[in-house]
């Protein structure tokens, strides 16, 4: 029993990182934004499907990886410079709905371009098969999936904690006004914002397409669930989301030994623990 | 803000609302009297949207073969999309039946449309031929006027289970993983019930919530029982995942079965090494040898330039037997062709087929396909080969019908 | 504000419509669109009203349809007591999960809402002995609607029914729009623009945001269980995010500012559901881009364009009304 339980908690942290990108990237966009991205669904969509098509041309799976990143960042940049820096000055709910307008059209585009099956990839070799440790066996991939999590995750901490970019990212989110005073270029930083966060949304479901594949609607339970890490992890703290995500995937990842159906009804109960205990999360100051 | 002012402001809304309206009754059809209208209700949205257009294809096929005609009247094949929604199936269905009188129907690929379908067909008296995999429709939710085309799941699961014991004759522990809806239940239930005649044994299993996306932690648990079979009770998206990712286990010697998990077309989604030895229970395939069936493929091959797979031949062989019942009942009265229908032995693509007067099951086999490893495939469509059949059908006693 | 006037005609008016549209669309059509727009009003009360923006509404909507639904379906209860039930559930949860939430603002409001969403919905799906969870409850049937010394009235008649939902729209719309005019209309608009002021002046927002989520709960459960009556059948994405999303589209669609925009709203949606699903398989495409079109060039919707057009006829003319 104790093996399935180890079993159930290297799954879980595979599972959890993947939800640390996606929240990585959502914190990034409420922090510098304060608009929660109602679009990030749609764009881990859009990079799974973009790594689907670029894999398919027979080029490597880093390359595809990389696409996956760059088309939903550049759709982000877009999003922010035609689309959220026109509606700044206009009602929060018009920002949300223009994000939900955007999420639903993407999604059919999709649908247009590749069609209403999903579609999935096999993993390159080495990436395939598992290992076997004696007492269960650990399928490689998900060693990958922790892994370039973990490495995304740090070549962006690397970015926001090393570079003067990263810095004024930084000011950008803690202390907003302060770094208005101080002229930074703020119109640019928030493209820059948006895009990151967008960029990964789309890594993260090129990583996860070898797992899950990709359907049009398979960005909407990970967008969900990356809203529960980011009120876990706390708004304001960029960090608090990778250790929320690794807390939430394990949790998810145990209580299917216990009750499977009500692991995800779990973290909604989490959810709202935590906004009405400690609102700021584990992390967060706000 | 003064009387006057509000009250204009109020009414030129009402009229906007109202000649909005008006643009949109300018739509729904009329129909000559005396036609008969039928409707292919399916999925042309959403993740099957290739199954409603197929289905449509064999309809059309039939309608054409006879001529547009059945008893001298002029027959109307209407198409409406159901988005794999139950909402929007009862919805539509109930706008075909009172805005375009039709009195026939067929097309849910989801047990759950289906079934909430088969609700206004009994009110209403329109006949459905029904899909999908749920025994509640021959069940606990049977009614005078709806048919089950689909086979049942008792014989999906004893012709799937048959097969792995006639190819592994020393398998012996299962794994289940059901899917938690009605349709997974049915599948469940019978496999537990014909387990031990088998000699199998349901060592261990899990539920999965539809739509479940991760599988790896249930399959952790799986390979914790050590099975010898793992029979995947699921089908869809769901049943892709599971099966990309047991593949990602890469369990050698593991006998993966699916009683009722997707049709030959679906599993183009996977690679040949996902499903390689992968056995599949299917309820029509296109090499079935009796001469309706060969001559459908025939035609359809001509017309479309594709081999039919189960949508198509659904859309065709309901239409088929409805067609034949109206005139061996010489009326197109719902009514009196569900009586004609009961207990009715005739020919179909299947061959041999007879409807069950009381639950108005389709009794006719089921198929069991084994997906090939990619050095086996001659070209890209050839993904699995038929290596049996199986027909035993559901004993009376585990039967939930009510109908007199 | 001689507001004794006001009350009657816009409600005239409204009655004019509904009477006219079943003559120009299938009735079944007609139908749907007055019961969302029951639900659009109500929750209109919190999220144009009260300014509170609620992304979990369609719980309490899916709690009336579900319990509207479950009594129908296993004792056939009358339909005056089912919607009476379903009205009174979804003001309960409704006061429950309001005094919740208001716990907490802005972004974390939104969280909350949409948290407890989630868990209605997850509670429905896998209690599927009782909601059915995936495949939806059916079973369901209208039970004759007994009218104290009128007799009983066959509402399996689609005109009746009709009838009858059209009817409790206009009731609806009465109480809605009073209490949107009414002292805690007020107190929950000036909340909206600034809470505290709002308190220090005396007047409890708490109290008075419980209040609107009360009432907003009891006509979204009173306009679920029509939902389940319509269609004899309560799918599983009534109390879906993707409902909560919907009937945000319908209101931002209508407009926030008055009780008449979630009419237009349901009108719109409903009707761009109906018919643009028929022509192209991927009309969620051209909804999504339209929201996006009325962001931007509509903020106060329909009803506010029409505003905007009105005054630009009236500055035209010499200013006269």
């Amino acid at each position: 029993m104790s093996s399935l339980v180890v079993a159930q908690l290297i799954n879980g942290c595979a599972i959890g990182m993947l939800y640390a990108v996606m929240a990585f990237g959502l914190s990034i966009i409420k922090g510098l934004l304060n608009v929660p991205n109602f679009a990030h669904g749609a764009l881990f969509a859009t990079g799974a499907y973009v790594c689907y098509a670029i894999a398919n041309m027979g080029l490597p799976f880093g390359i595809a990886l990389i696409g996956a990143f760059a088309v939903p960042a550049l759709i982000g940049a877009m999003l922010q410079r035609f689309g959220l820096e026109k509606l700044a000055k206009a009602d929060y709910l018009l920002q949300v709905l223009f994000l939900f307008g955007i999420a639903l059209a993407l999604e059919q585009s999709l649908v247009v371009i590749w069609g209403t099956s999903g579609v999935s990839l096999t993993a390159p070799s080495l990436l395939s098969g598992s290992f076997d440790l004696g007492f269960m066996r650990l399928p490689r991939y998900l060693v990958f999936v922790t892994v370039a999590s973990a490495t995304c995750i740090a070549v962006l901490w690397f970015l926001i904690e090393r570079t003067k970019l990263g810095s004024q990212v930084r000011a950008g989110i803690e202390k907003s006004e302060m770094a208005r005073c101080l002229g930074i270029n703020i119109k640019g930083l928030l493209i820059l914002g948006f895009a990151l966060g967008a960029g990964m949304a789309g890594l993260a479901g090129g990583i996860a397409l070898p797992l899950l594949g990709a359907s049009s609607s398979s960005g909407n339970d990970m967008m969900s669930i990356a809203f529960v890490v980011l009120v876990l992890g706390g708004l304001g703290s960029l960090y608090g989301s990778v250790v929320a995500g690794l807390l939430l995937g394990i949790v998810q990842s145990l209580s299917t030994l216990v009750a499977p159906t009500m692991s995800t009804l779990l973290l909604y109960v989490v959810m709202t623990l935590v906004l009405l205990v400690r609102p700021q999360g584990l992390f967060g100051e706000r | 803000m003064s009387n006057f002012q509000f009250n204009r402001r109020d009414m030129l809304k009402a009229l906007a609302a109202t000649s909005g309206s008006m643009m949109g009754g300018a739509t729904w059809a009329q129909s000559a009297q005396g036609d008969l209208n039928i409707a292919v209700l399916s999925q042309f949205s959403g993740n099957y949207a290739t199954l409603g257009p197929s289905i449509l294809r064999g309809a059309q096929l039939i309608v054409e073969e006879r001529g547009g005609k059945v008893l001298g009247r002029k027959i109307n094949l209407l198409q409406r999309d159901d988005e794999g929604k139950p909402a929007v199936g009862v919805r539509r269905i109930t706008e075909l039946v009172e805005n375009e009188g039709v009195r026939y129907f067929t097309g849910n690929a989801s047990s759950a449309v289906g079934l909430a379908e088969s609700e206004i067909a009994a009110r209403s008296k329109v006949v459905q031929f029904a899909g999908g995999g749920s025994d509640e429709f021959t069940g606990a939710r049977c009614n005078d006027f709806t048919f089950q085309w689909s086979a049942h799941p008792y014989t999906a699961c004893s012709s799937t289970l048959e097969y792995i014991r006639k190819l592994h004759p020393n398998a012996k522990r299962i794994y289940t993983l059901t899917a938690d809806y009605a349709f997974g239940h049915s599948l469940l239930k019978y496999t537990q019930a014909l387990a031990a005649g088998l000699g199998f044994e349901v060592v261990a299993g899990d539920r999965h919530p539809a739509n479940e996306r991760q599988f790896t932690q249930y399959f952790n648990k799986a390979f914790a029982a050590k099975p010898d079979v793992v029979l995947l009770l699921t089908a869809g998206a769901d049943f892709l995942a599971a099966a990309r990712q047991l593949h990602s286990f890469g369990a050698k010697n593991l006998v993966v079965g699916a009683p009722w998990a997707a049709e030959i077309d679906d599993l183009k989604e996977l690679t040949p090494e996902m499903r390689a030895g992968l056995i599949l229970g299917l309820n029509y395939h296109a090499g079935i040898d009796h001469p309706v069936n060969k001559s459908f493929v025939v035609s359809a091959v001509k017309k479309f330039k594709t081999v039919p797979t189960y949508p198509m031949a659904m859309g065709y062989d309901t239409f088929r037997t409805l067609f034949l019942a109206m005139e061996k009942a010489n009326s197109v009265d719902p009514t009196v062709v569900a009586k004609t229908l009961e207990g009715w032995r005739f020919d179909s693509v299947h061959g041999g087929t007879q409807i069950d007067a009381k639950t108005h099951q389709s009794i006719r086999p089921y198929y069991i396909a084994r997906c090939k490893a990619a050095s086996e495939m001659k070209n890209a469509d050839d993904i699995a080969e038929i290596v049996y059949q199986g027909n035993k059908p559901q004993p009376v006693e585990l039967n939930d019908c009510k109908r007199a | 504000m001689n507001n004794k006037h006001n009350g009657w005609r816009v409600p005239a008016i409204l009655a004019a419509v509904l009477a006219v549209a079943p003559l120009t669309m299938p009735v079944n059509i007609a139908n749907e669109i007055v019961v969302m727009a029951i639900f659009a009003m109500a929750a209109n009360l919190i999220i144009g009203v009260a300014g509170l923006y609620s992304f979990g509404h369609a719980t309490f909507f899916g709690v009336g349809a579900y319990m509207g639904g479950y009594v129908l379906a296993q004792f056939q209860t009358s339909t005056l007591t089912t919607l009476l039930i379903a009205t009174v559930v979804g003001a309960l949860s409704a006061t429950i999960i309001g005094a919740i939430v208001i716990r907490r603002a802005g972004f974390y409001f939104m969280m909350l809402t949409f948290a407890f969403n989630q868990m209605a919905f997850y509670v429905v799906l896998t209690w599927s002995s009782v909601t059915g969870g995936e495949d939806g409850m059916g079973g369901i049937t209208r039970t004759p609607l007994g009218i104290p010394g009128l007799g009983s009235l066959n509402l399996d008649d689609r005109q009746v029914f009709y009838a009858l939902c059209a009817l409790v729209f206009l009731a609806s719309y009465y109480i809605l729009n009073r209490v949107k005019r009414s002292a805690l209309g007020l107190v929950l608009e000036s909340a909206k623009e600034n809470p505290r002021r709002t308190a220090s002046i005396g007047y409890s927002v708490y109290r008075a945001q419980i209040t609107a989520f009360a009432i907003s709960g009891a006509f979204a459960g009173l306009a679920g269980a029509l939902y389940a009556l319509l269609y004899r059948f309560v799918p599983v994405d009534t109390i879906s995010l993707a409902m909560s999303g919907n009937v945000l589209f319908m209101i931002v669609i209508g407009g926030l500012s008055s009780m008449v925009g979630p009419l237009i709203g349901a009108a719109v949606f409903v009707w761009l559901q109906g018919l643009f699903s028929l022509m192209w398989a991927r009309w969620a495409l051209l909804f999504g881009l339209f929201i996006v079109l009325v962001v931007f060039t509509m903020p106060n919707g329909l009803v506010g364009a029409f505003e905007k057009l009105r005054a630009f006829w009236a500055q035209r003319k010499g200013g006269r009304p």
